[in-house]
């Protein structure tokens, strides 16, 4: 109210009355008590010469806080009783605060249910979510923090030259080469170990197939801080035919009966005796291990053999600051001509081994540490959205409350005191989402695991020390909420509060367009990403990938990496292929693992320093794999001696070709290059291939024939139709015979690609996950906002309509606040996607076409749901009966 | 950020302790005897028994009225008074009215509070009934 204020005793006193009436606890006859007290006391001050703002006032500051006299009409204790002398003085206990606290929230609740219920449900679902990312990422960022001694352990990882991948696996003997030249070095360790190779232990006829048999030295146990169950605790491991079981692995063989000194067999035939009983491996463990054997049963010289990787070694350093010359010390030892060549020795921390998902061969999956920044992110945004989301409602229900806040201003309350009863109160309805948000966690925590493909344990994850962070972020949203509508409605003159017009928290009301816009823009880009994604990776399903992978077998272990000859290969080779059942061999690594790696070429190539992926790959590689070559020819037997040949993809070639490096002739066939230390031909072009379904750099590829050992690929065996079993026998029988030391190893080639994408699925469906819990909250907000704009007009509606307006017209009024903010959040949103996904999609030969189609699919979506939950409010506050809106106060 | 909540939790604490603990405890523990001995010598109204705490206590104990009505809502519940309505004086008014069960109340008020009555006298010197 502008213009010269009056005070006029008797509106003030019915003021007051109407707004003491508003609270539940107190019936009309209380009223009447209550009124005529302070009628008596006022009269009694006018008595004694005060005017009547004075009296009224005085009065109303004797007659007690409105917490006092309505909270306390509940059940009530006698030593509750105030006293005054002076100044205020409050005794009552935290308890008691806390229980008018909770009767508020409860008449809050009675009076707007609609209210509470989103505002509880937004904050639950944020702080959920937040909770489970950061319980996943707190998961995986804290591997192997059990084993003793941790910040001392490092893997040693093998580097042969700079653009090569990065290989968890080193030569055999580089274990006992550390203990003894390396200074520092406390001990060393070196086993094999098959990823997930299972393995079947056999006791009589009782036969177990476990993954994890690992063969490892004597130093093993003890590095790892191992502990021994039962058996000898010294020496263990140094006999070929000992073997050490886990708890649960000798429980599986041998039930309860003692496995000390009995028999166990492995596939094929090879017996062992238990020498001791381990404890298991613990939860969060990158070595599982469900038996160990002793490497002695594979003879080896003492020599370090560098041009083979076989094993896994693992260092514990006296001083985690000598791994610098520790790494220098080992590199020293390297062979001169790798060592030019770039080769290089990593020291991986233990606690980082599993994040180490850039490393090849590792032995138990690695999680990209780039999807857990995701997830946190993640995470932490949803937590602030739904925080945002708290605040603004409780901003916007402030509105209701500025008469309280006159009144306690008037009896003398303090601004500081204001402050705290607000946030206080505020503090409680965010604790009521708490249980909520627990009990959606837990709900939803088995099916991270499905989403994100890697393991999650709620229950054994949540701690105090989560309990404690997620009950904090609960009162910091709680405060902070309670703190803008004080902090604006203190500031107030108190009589003015007594005016039904004034509405303090018109000024936040850009603030809180902003906060919803950004919520509807955010959810935005989530469904657009989801829905890109999602289409970029179906159709690429549906393409064909460049390659035939049904019926090939990937021979890890056959290769030059793994000490076998070139004389070996070949008589390999030649006795396999000579059975009925096995089509083709060659060597190469297989395209669809990702197991490429790529080379930065040198030479200035479309005015740009060019990635190139690279592979190896050996004669009637391209045979095996069905890639037709389009111009030239590929390598073939004849090239063996021939180490300067080199086959480009289709898509490397035409831009050779356009970039003008290939001369005038239009064909790269017999250009020059120089590339892998030496100059070498182009022999062919070949078709391109979709190495992995979202990365679309692996089309251009260049693929180099190198027979001695510097690059090592694998063997790949194509199997004729329906003869896999008789295959894998021929092939495992023609290994053990030229090298019975190693442990056979063979995966299925499709089996391996369909595993990719998955992993890429999953990622696709978690942005759909994503998006849609975004748009919950979003929406969420969207209808509080609506919700505060409706009750902040209700008088406008009523007299409109009075004035003959229809239903439809109001609710076209009242989503024009709405509606802004959608549209504007979309103008800005759907152009950026747009554009971003463009982009994306730019680097991949096929791809999905962008029409407009997908983008409105995505606005479309969300307008539904905003709509939606936005016209339930309006509507009916368009409906409400114009004589209930005008008598609304 | 827990300790964030963990303070909030003790200031709160603390603000709810700035009464010194003599206050609390006697002006709590003996409303009821006042209220019951006052409406036991006549009936009635809030008003006039805050005023007649004021006068009996020469103004140094003042009670918060919004608090002192729950107080006697309650002892309503207990049976120890009952209220009506009258206008003795153009004012309407809720009198409040000692019961049977209310004198008996006060009998054992009464008893409770001479026992401590009497220790002070001994340990203070206070000679005979008030002071």
């Amino acid at each position: 109210m502008k213009g010269p204020y009056r005070f006029e005793l008797e509106r003030a006193v019915t003021s007051w009355r109407a707004f003491l009436s508003t609270q539940p606890a107190l019936e009309s006859d209380d009223l009447d008590e209550l009124e005529t007290h302070l009628r008596e006391d006022i009269a009694r001050w006018k008595a004694e010469g005060l005017t009547d703002e004075e009296a009224f006032r005085k009065a109303l500051r004797r007659l007690g806080t409105i917490t006092d006299i309505t909270g306390s009409y509940d059940p009530v204790r006698a030593d509750r009783i105030f006293s005054r002398s002076g100044r205020r003085v409050e005794f009552a206990a935290v308890r008691d605060r806390i229980r008018s606290y909770a009767l508020i929230a409860a008449r809050t609740l009675k009076r707007s249910p609609g209210y509470a219920a989103l505002n509880t449900i937004g904050l639950a679902l944020g702080l959920a979510i937040a909770l489970l990312t950061g319980l996943f990422v707190r998961q995986h960022t804290t591997y192997d923090r059990s084993v003793p001694e941790y910040e001392s352990i490092y893997r040693v990882d093998h580097r042969a030259h700079e653009s090569a991948p990065v290989y968890a696996r080193g030569p055999r003997g580089l274990a006992d080469f550390i203990s003894e030249n390396v200074p520092h070095v406390v001990s060393a360790t070196e086993f094999f170990s098959a990823s997930s190779f299972e393995v079947q232990y056999s006791v009589g006829q009782r036969h177990v197939r476990l993954p994890g048999f690992f063969s490892v030295d004597s130093a093993f146990v003890s590095l790892f801080g191992i502990e021994v169950i039962r058996g000898k605790r010294t020496g263990l491991l140094t006999e070929p035919d000992e073997a050490v079981l886990t708890e649960s692995t000798a429980r599986l063989l041998f039930g309860d009966t003692d496995p000390l000194g009995r028999t166990v067999t492995r596939f094929p035939g090879i017996e062992m005796v238990v020498s001791a009983v381990i404890a298991d491996p613990p939860p969060k463990s990158t070595l599982r291990y469900s038996g160990l054997s002793s490497m002695s049963r594979y003879p080896h010289d003492g020599q370090v053999e560098w041009s083979r990787s076989s094993t896994r070694t693992y260092v514990k350093l006296s001083d985690p600051a000598r791994s610098a010359s520790a790494t220098k010390a080992i590199l020293a030892a390297v062979p001169a001509e790798q060592r030019e060549n770039g080769y290089e020795i990593l020291f991986r921390p233990l606690e980082e081994v599993h994040l180490a998902s850039d490393a090849q061969a590792g032995h138990a999956p690695a999680i990209d540490s780039r999807i857990l920044t995701f997830f946190g992110t993640i995470g932490g945004i949803l937590l602030l959205l739904a925080g945002m989301n708290h605040v603004n409602l409780a901003t916007a229900r402030a509105s209701a409350r500025a008469r309280e806040v006159g009144i306690r201003k008037a009896v003398g309350a303090s601004r500081s005191q204001l402050v705290r009863q607000f946030s206080g109160e505020s503090v409680l309805m965010a604790f009521m989402a708490l249980p909520l948000a627990l009990v959606s966690a837990v709900a939803f925590a088995p099916h991270v695991e499905s989403v994100v493909g890697f393991p999650f344990s709620f229950s054994s994850e949540f701690d105090m020390t989560a309990a404690v962070a997620i009950v904090s972020a609960t009162i910091l949203i709680g405060l902070i909420s309670g703190l803008y509508p004080a902090v604006v409605l203190s500031r107030f003159h108190p009589t003015r509060a007594f005016s039904a017009e004034s509405d303090p928290t018109a000024g936040g009301s850009m603030l809180r367009r902003i906060l919803v816009g950004a919520q509807v823009l955010f959810s935005m880009v989530l469904i657009a990403s989801a829905v890109v994604t999602l289409g970029q990776l179906k159709h690429i399903a549906d393409v064909w990938p460049g390659f035939d992978s049904s019926h090939v077998l990937v021979l890890d272990g056959v290769s030059p990496r793994h000490g076998w000859t070139p004389e070996q290969i070949s008589t390999f080779r030649q006795v396999v292929s000579s059975d009925v059942s096995v089509e083709r061999t060659a060597q190469g690594l297989a395209p669809g693992l990702g197991q490429w790696g790529s080379i930065t070429w040198g030479k200035e190539f479309l005015g740009e320093k060019r990635t190139i992926t690279q592979i190896v790959a050996g004669a009637g590689y391209f045979d095996l794999m069905h890639i037709p070559i389009v111009e030239g020819r590929a390598f073939t037997e004849l090239d063996v001696d021939d180490s300067t040949a080199v086959i480009v993809s289709r898509r490397l070639a035409e831009l050779m070709v356009a970039d003008g490096t290939s001369g005038d002739s239009g064909s790269v066939i017999g250009l020059k290059m120089d590339i892998f230390q030496r100059q070498r031909t182009v022999l062919g072009v070949a078709e391109n291939i979709r190495n992995r379904p979202l990365h679309a750099q692996d089309e251009e590829y260049l693929a180099a024939y190198t027979p001695d050992g510097t690059f090592s690929p694998p063997m790949l065996v194509r199997t004729a139709d329906h003869s896999i079993s008789h295959a894998l026998e021929v092939l495992e029988g023609a290994a053990k015979r030229l090298r019975p030391d190693q442990l056979f190893e063979v995966s299925f080639l499709d089996e391996s690609i369909e595993a990719q994408y998955v992993s890429d699925r999953r990622l696709a469906r978690l942005f759909a996950v994503l998006a849609i819990v975004c748009v919950a909250i979003a929406c969420l907000g969207l209808v509080g906002l609506a919700t505060y704009s409706a009750q902040r007009r209700t008088k406008e509606i009523g007299i409109r309509k009075a004035l003959g307006a229809e239903s439809w017209q109001i609710v076209a009024l009242l989503t024009k606040d709405v509606a802004i903010v959608i549209l504007l959040s979309s103008f800005i949103g759907i152009p950026a996607v747009y554009f971003a996904a463009q982009v994306w999609l730019r680097r991949f030969s096929e791809r999905i076409e962008l029409g407009p189609g997908l983008f409105l699919l995505a606005a479309a979506v969300l307008t539904v749901f905003v709509a939606g939950s936005v016209a339930i409010q309006t509507i009916r506050a368009a409906r409400r009966h114009p004589i209930e809106s005008l008598r609304h106060e | 950020m827990g300790g964030v909540g963990v303070l909030y939790i003790v200031w709160l604490y603390y603000n709810s302790l700035s009464a010194p603990v003599n206050d609390r405890f006697l002006t709590g523990a003996s409303v009821h005897a006042v209220i019951l001995s006052i409406l036991d010598e006549n009936d009635s109204y809030g008003y006039g028994i805050l005023g007649r705490v004021e006068e009996l206590s020469g103004g140094e104990i003042e009670w918060a009225a919004g608090s002192m009505y729950p107080v006697l809502r309650r002892m309503k519940t207990n049976g120890w008074v009952e209220d009506y309505w009258d206008e003795p004086d153009g004012r309407r008014r809720r009198y409040y009215r000692i019961t049977d069960s209310g004198r008996k109340q006060l009998e054992r008020e009464r008893r409770k509070w001479m026992s401590v009555h009497r220790m002070f006298e001994q340990l203070w010197g206070l000679g005979g009934a008030g002071s």
